[in-house]
């Protein structure tokens, strides 16, 4: 029962973060000039136009009790309106959440499913051409900018060489077929409803944003697997299993890269975050239209509704990302415990 | 781990280091140097694609004021349009006229029109429509609000307004915004808690165009096909559908106009330096139009040293109008006489501009007291990079006269919160102004007139000689637009006397598309509207093409047939 006690205090954390983020991000967002009621009415409105969309908008009231109204609304999960879409704002990060969710998760996927073989082999073949090339490639990874990497990858393996789409979610043709929005992660909803045409699609699409993404994350994957192998390698249980006579997959698999887990979740739930942020970036220059275009264009036309729902439920899932690991924590390594 | 290490360890890591170098040059040659691949002619000829750089922000016409036109254009229509060349075109109308001082006016429907829906329109649709726009109260409302007393229904296709003051309503309802006719029977069906249809009709669409809005996917298109019982008919060449992408990047926008894979990039996103690039590019054409769309920098005349006009005056002589329009705009500005547009109705070549002379500038200012100027000014604009090399180069004159420019660029929202409130406001403002609806009135009421004040007179601008003129021109215009343009040339010369603001100049705008796209034309009224009724997709020898005459409007058929129509090569 100590796990149960433990999930509650981390999720009345949530809460307390939650409410400390809506405090300052509504502060900060209200220190800039701007004047949403005269987004709301239009730009040519006149007095009694303003005076309205004030009223609407609840702008009348001093600051504090907007506050107050704004908190007591999003405990009922009410976000707000958006100010520039005029749909609530749950409503629309709903519509571009699963994009986001889908490009970070499969950036993070192919981090780790790249990362951590990179990782092993730099270790095992330490100081030699592997390790030498894969210290390299993650060095260029995290001092690439992000946005560069992602133009150089359209203009080489789009625009030149055609091997994969240019932008785009999936071929503007195939929306007329789309799969049942069961989870609006197109990869996923077209397995579920057997669409191979969009799948094959949406999978191409995805793999030149979800690359450029996964590449400072890779990086880090990369040399924080090895770095953790490297110590665990030279523990002494290692040679002892050694010495016992097992293959070296076993030593290397079963009991070397289980130990050095631990450090890389961590780095999983830090390079999340970073996922998150970066892309922003991706989606713009891919045309992903995902929370980071949603979250610029918000702060481009000061949607203070939109801004500060999307800082919400970027705190969340970061929150949640965190629980998560710690979590797997306790299935990783039994010597951690909660209570 | 192994302790013995392979003796050529080194070479092998240059060798590698070598072969990756030699293969990203091999690459980066290839990519810079490759003979540009002509793009295969396109398949399918029936689907029009096109890419705008954002999404709508709503779909109803009552709602938005912005650049979600473009993607409405084709759906929606109002009673009547207006041609480049000033003409008052026919569209739900077919006729009107106006008592003798213009504050009633009648319009005579068209009949046989059918909504998307399958419904008739006819004139209770009009008022429905109109006053809808009237109580959501939002966007271009104030195009209706302010003149308009009543809306009556004289028969099925007569409507009748009554007006506060004289207004020419053909102008009025020729506009872009808020005027256009929806169907009832269909946002009624949607009204959801009385809220009119707004939540429903943001992102669905019922008009009378030639094209209906079958899908927004938001962020990535917006989908239309065509509308079979539109009342113009589809004799002669049109697509069947249009897809209007949404990308972001300019950069991303060339790729897929040089692959094809798209038709034409909505005006008013390729940069100035671009445009010789594309125009040699095979593949690709350029057209570069007017527009409307003009640069003020407002000063604030309540705010010494600006209260002086002779200060202003200078400021007007030292801003260097050539260089810009030459050097930063690369000729894609214009610089108008007056402060309105060239080619609007009304406008008058005779009314003086600034020109830029230094000297002028020195010895007005030594006139006003400030020999060696002295004084710093602040200066407001949004995030625009031939705008602020502009003002990096007027700011170097100035210096020379010893004022200090102190620019800041911020997002539009904030410079219009910072200079409608008297507390924050710079010295000078950037301001763009386009027609809301087409009448110079608009521009001369809407910036300049006292009342406007805390709404778009962001100069304080208070003439009641200058009041007195817009307004008599305004109440002549429905019936008399001579006399409106003499009165409106009057006022100009008041406002240019004043120096009430530096008049930048007019934008002209760039659209690219592809060889085999026709029918296109640009109308200011109603700038970066593709005219989706006229764009058919052909691939034509070379010699065929015909430029298009600007009679063709903005998807209404014309009465008449337009006079030099495309020659279309028939092939077997």
């Amino acid at each position: 029962m100590g796990m149960l006690r433990f999930l509650a205090k981390r999720l009345a954390l949530l809460v307390l973060v939650l409410l400390g983020a809506t405090v300052i991000t509504f502060v900060i967002s209200h220190a800039v000039p701007s004047d949403p009621a005269r987004m709301w009415a239009g730009p040519r409105a006149g007095p009694t136009q303003l005076e309205q969309a004030r009223r609407e908008l609840g702008l009348d009231q001093p600051l504090y009790i907007q506050l107050a109204v704004y908190i007591s609304r999003v405990f009922r999960g009410d976000l707000g309106v958006s100010i520039h879409t005029r749909r609530p704002v749950l409503n629309d990060i709903a519509a571009f959440f699963p994009a986001t969710f889908e490009l970070t998760t499969f950036a993070m996927i192919i981090a780790l499913a790249l990362g951590i073989p990179m990782g092993v082999v730099s270790a095992t073949r330490r100081d030699r051409l592997p390790d030498h090339a894969a210290r390299i490639f993650s060095l260029t990874g995290v001092s690439v900018p992000i946005f560069w990497l992602g133009l150089l990858a359209q203009l080489v393996l789009s625009s030149t060489f055609h091997i994969l789409p240019t932008s785009g979610r999936v071929d503007s043709s195939l929306l007329a077929i789309a799969p049942p929005a069961v989870s609006g992660l197109y990869l996923l909803d077209a397995l579920l409803a057997g669409n191979w045409p969009f799948f094959a699609s949406a999978f191409v699409h995805i793999l030149l944003p979800a690359l450029t993404l996964s590449y400072a994350s890779l990086a880090i994957v990369t040399r924080m697997t090895r770095s953790t192998m490297l110590e665990v390698l030279g523990q002494d249980y290692i040679r002892t299993a050694r010495m016992k006579g097992l293959p070296e997959r076993a030593v290397l698999y079963k009991h070397a890269l289980k130990n050095a887990l631990i450090p890389i979740l961590t780095i999983v739930s830090l390079c999340y975050g970073f996922l998150l942020a970066g892309a922003v970036l991706v989606e713009t220059i891919f045309d992903w239209p995902g929370m980071g275009l949603y979250a610029t264009n918000a702060i481009l036309t000061l949607d203070l509704p939109a801004i500060i729902g999307v800082t919400l439920i970027v705190a969340v899932i970061y929150v949640m990302i965190n629980l998560v690991v710690d979590i797997l924590y306790t299935l990783v390594d039994p010597r951690v415990r909660y209570d | 781990m192994s302790a013995e290490k392979p003796a050529p360890k080194r070479r092998t890591t240059l060798v590698a280091l070598a072969l990756v170098v030699i293969v990203i040059a091999a690459v980066g040659a290839y990519v810079v140097l490759r003979p540009q691949p002509q793009a295969p002619p396109p398949t399918d000829l029936s689907t029009f694609t096109l890419v705008n750089q954002s999404d709508p922000s709503s779909l109803d016409p009552a709602v938005y004021f912005d650049e979600s036109y473009r993607f409405t254009d084709a759906t929606y229509q109002g009673l009547t349009a207006i041609t480049p060349d000033n003409k008052v075109l026919p569209v739900l109308a077919t006729s009107w006229e106006s008592n003798a001082d213009g504050t009633e006016w009648t319009f005579h429907l068209r009949s046989g029109v059918k909504f998307q829906d399958g419904t008739d329109f006819n004139a209770d649709a009009v008022k429905y429509s109109f006053e809808r726009v009237m109580t959501i109260n939002k966007g271009g409302a104030y195009l209706l609000t302010f003149p308009v007393k009543e809306i009556q229904v004289v028969d099925p296709l007569t409507v009748k307004f009554i007006l506060n003051y004289p207004q020419p309503m053909d102008l009025v309802l020729a506009g872009g915004y808020a005027v256009k006719v929806v169907c009832p029977a269909y946002v009624k069906a949607h009204d959801v808690g009385g809220d009119l249809g707004q939540a429903w009709m943001t992102d669905h669409a019922c008009g009378t165009g030639p094209y209906k809005i079958d899908e927004w996917v938001r962020g990535q298109q917006v989908s239309l096909s065509k509308f079979a019982d539109y009342w113009g008919g589809w004799q002669g060449k049109h697509v069947d559908k249009v897809i209007i992408k949404i990308v972001r990047e300019y950069s991303s926008m060339k790729i897929m106009l040089q692959e094809g894979s798209i038709d034409m990039m909505i005006g008013d996103v390729i940069p100035w330096e671009e445009i010789p690039l594309l125009k040699q590019t095979s593949g690709i054409s350029v057209d570069v139009e007017p527009t409307f769309n003009i640069i003020y920098f407002r000063l604030d005349t309540l705010k010494p040293p600006l209260d002086n006009v002779q200060v202003r005056q200078a400021l007007a002589y030292s801003f260097p109008y050539d260089d810009v329009a030459s050097k930063i705009y690369l000729g894609n500005l214009k610089l108008p006489h007056g402060v309105i547009p060239e080619g609007i109705w009304g406008y008058d070549p005779t009314v003086p501009r600034y020109t830029f002379d230094l000297d002028k500038a020195r010895s007005l200012l030594a006139e006003a007291g400030y020999k060696d100027g002295g004084f710093t000014l602040s200066f407001m604009s949004t995030v625009d990079e031939n705008l602020r090399r502009s003002v990096e180069l007027w700011g170097e004159k100035l210096s020379q006269l010893g004022i200090k420019l102190e620019p800041r660029y911020v997002p539009w929202e904030t410079v219009f919160a910072t200079a409608t409130n008297r507390e924050t406001q710079p010295d000078i403002a950037y301001h763009l102004w386009w027609p809301s609806y087409p009448d110079p009135f608009d521009y001369l009421f809407g910036m300049f007139h006292s009342s406007q004040d805390g709404v778009f007179n962001w100069s304080h601008f208070n003439n009641t000689e200058y009041d007195n003129l817009i307004m008599e021109g305004n109440a002549a215009s429905s019936t008399d637009k001579q006399k409106a343009s003499a009165l409106y040339s009057q006022a100009q010369r008041i406002v240019v006397d004043a120096a009430e603001s530096i008049i930048v100049g007019q934008l002209q705008v760039a659209t690219a598309m592809k060889p085999w796209v026709h029918g296109f034309s640009q109308n200011p009224y109603y700038t970066t509207i593709v005219p989706l009724y006229n764009i058919y997709k052909a691939v034509e020898p070379a010699q065929s093409q015909q430029p298009v005459t600007p009679q063709v409007l903005v998807n209404a058929p014309t009465e008449t047939p337009p006079v030099a129509a495309i020659k279309v090569k028939v092939t077997a």
